[in-house]
């Protein structure tokens, strides 16, 4: 994969989910473009590239997502997402095999999946910085709240995740990918 | 699973390492680096903001096509909140009157300026995020200063220690804010009879605060700060809208309102500031 497109790439799919995509939100269900971006990567890019590419896009929205602190201060804490990320690509991963990666509309329901499962890294990270005194950015009492908006989330993402997977997949060539089958891409 | 490289692995090992550190330990430069960042993706974020705005602008900000009835409305609406103001100082000052005797006159200075400041990343943390503003100290800006829109609805607060040419808002819903004193306005087109309550995040960007079953409060009403923690030219101005009034779970006696934020600060392309501070070229 080559790693300037899938930083462009990183830089414009952060521009959107920070502040363009909400235009496309529906009551809470609200969609996000990373998911389907790491699930495009972790099925076309060497597992060995998936795993950066999923690290990366993880620090990178920690680093965009500063939350109020305590007394006001604003805080950046890396992990929240690096985790969320990186769960969701040890679970899109192993699907390389299974999933047809040219069907955009598996593409978009696996993204639509693949935020669920960053969300529970994403609550995880948080929940822990909880115990550690941080703020975490929910109420407490509206944690079920958080989680259903979650899903809706998802169900938004796998609907845009569609149309999105399908650009990708015109502009494969761009990535640099290794072909399927090969050495390199098993690495 | 086998994660394939060690580099790999010393990498996740170390953002592990970040994410449970203390924020005191490596909060300063994980901030320096996520300023950094922001500085760069706020011009481009802000273009989209601008986009999505004319794409699908806030409610409050649709209104009549006509110019001149827009005006009118936007006049309406400031003196509206200026009244409001000038009825609960009237109020304060009954009540000092009633308890020492002696008229205090609160300063009446107005010191503030009002400087438009354009929203950078509202980033992605679960709503509950705060908002990048690509304006500072340099043009007056400090922290707590109010983030107005139409001149009558509070879009947010200006979070602490600003820098020189950007700083964040923290949206009203943002439970960092903590309570909020308020009065929500029983007959806003009459004589303005209001009850206070006290408003606090109960999630999603949403406020709620505690109301007597009987008072009168309804679906619909308007909710005008009235905190003397907050600046006094935001007095008077309109926080929200009560959206669903309903009986608490645990105490039944009592009612629970729910209250919307009057504008969407995420959806905003730029808010009006009104800076306290000084101006610091």
């Amino acid at each position: 994969m080559r790693s300037p497109v899938y930083i462009a790439a990183l830089l414009v799919a952060v521009l959107l989910d920070g502040s363009f995509l909400q235009v496309l939100s529906i009551g809470s269900a609200r969609p996000w473009v990373f998911p389907v971006m790491l699930a495009f990567v972790c099925f076309n890019a060497s597992k060995s590239a998936a795993w950066w590419g999923a690290l990366g896009m993880g620090v990178l929205y920690d680093l965009v997502s500063p939350v109020a602190g305590a007394a006001g201060t604003t805080i950046v804490v890396i992990g929240p997402n690096t985790m969320g990320c990186l769960l969701a690509a040890a679970a899109a991963i192993p699907l390389r095999g299974v999933v047809f990666k040219r069907n955009p509309v598996a593409v978009g329901v696996l993204a639509g999946a693949l935020l669920l499962i960053h969300q529970i890294g994403w609550f995880a990270g948080w929940t822990i910085r909880g115990w550690l005194g941080d703020p975490v950015p929910w109420t407490v009492g509206q944690v079920g709240g958080a989680m259903l908006a979650s899903f809706w989330a998802s169900c938004a993402t796998a609907v845009l995740g569609i149309p999105v997977s399908f650009l990708l997949d015109r502009i494969e060539g761009w990535w640099g990918f290794p072909p399927i089958g090969s050495v390199a891409r098993r690495v | 699973m086998r994660i394939a490289d060690r580099p790999f692995a010393v990498a996740v090992c170390l953002a592990l390492v970040l994410s449970v550190l203390p924020t005191r330990i490596v909060g300063g430069v994980v901030a320096d680096v996520s300023g950094v960042l922001m500085a760069m993706l706020n011009p481009p974020a802000h273009v989209l903001q601008l986009v999505r705005e004319w794409l699908r602008p806030p409610l409050h900000a649709q209104g009549p096509d006509d110019p001149v009835v827009r005006e009118l409305l936007r006049e309406r609406d400031t003196y509206r909140s200026q009244w409001h103001a000038a009825r609960q100082e009237v109020l304060e000052l009954e009540r000092k009157l009633d308890q020492l005797g002696a008229i205090r006159r609160s300063d009446p200075s107005g010191a503030w300026r009002l400087v438009d400041a354009a929203v950078g990343m509202a980033p992605p943390a679960s709503g509950q995020g705060i908002i990048s503003l690509l304006a500072g100290t340099a043009l007056g800006i400090s922290a707590g200063d109010v983030a107005v829109v139409r001149g009558d609805l509070i879009a947010g607060r200006v979070g602490p220690s600003p820098d020189r040419l950007t700083s964040t808002l923290l949206p009203i819903g943002h439970p960092a804010l903590g309570r909020i004193d308020a009065s929500i306005v029983i007959d806003e087109s009459g004589p303005g009879r209001r009850m206070p309550v006290q408003l606090e995040a109960s999630g999603g960007g949403r406020l709620s605060c505690d109301v007597a079953l009987d008072g009168g409060v309804t679906p619909g009403m308007v909710v005008r700060l009235r905190d003397a923690g907050w600046p006094k030219g935001a007095q008077g101005m309109v926080l929200g809208t009560v959206v669903e009034v309903g009986r608490k779970d645990q105490q039944p006696l009592r009612g629970r309102a729910l209250i919307v934020p009057a504008i969407e600060a995420r959806n905003l392309a730029e808010v009006t500031i009104k800076a306290t501070g000084q101006v610091k070229p």
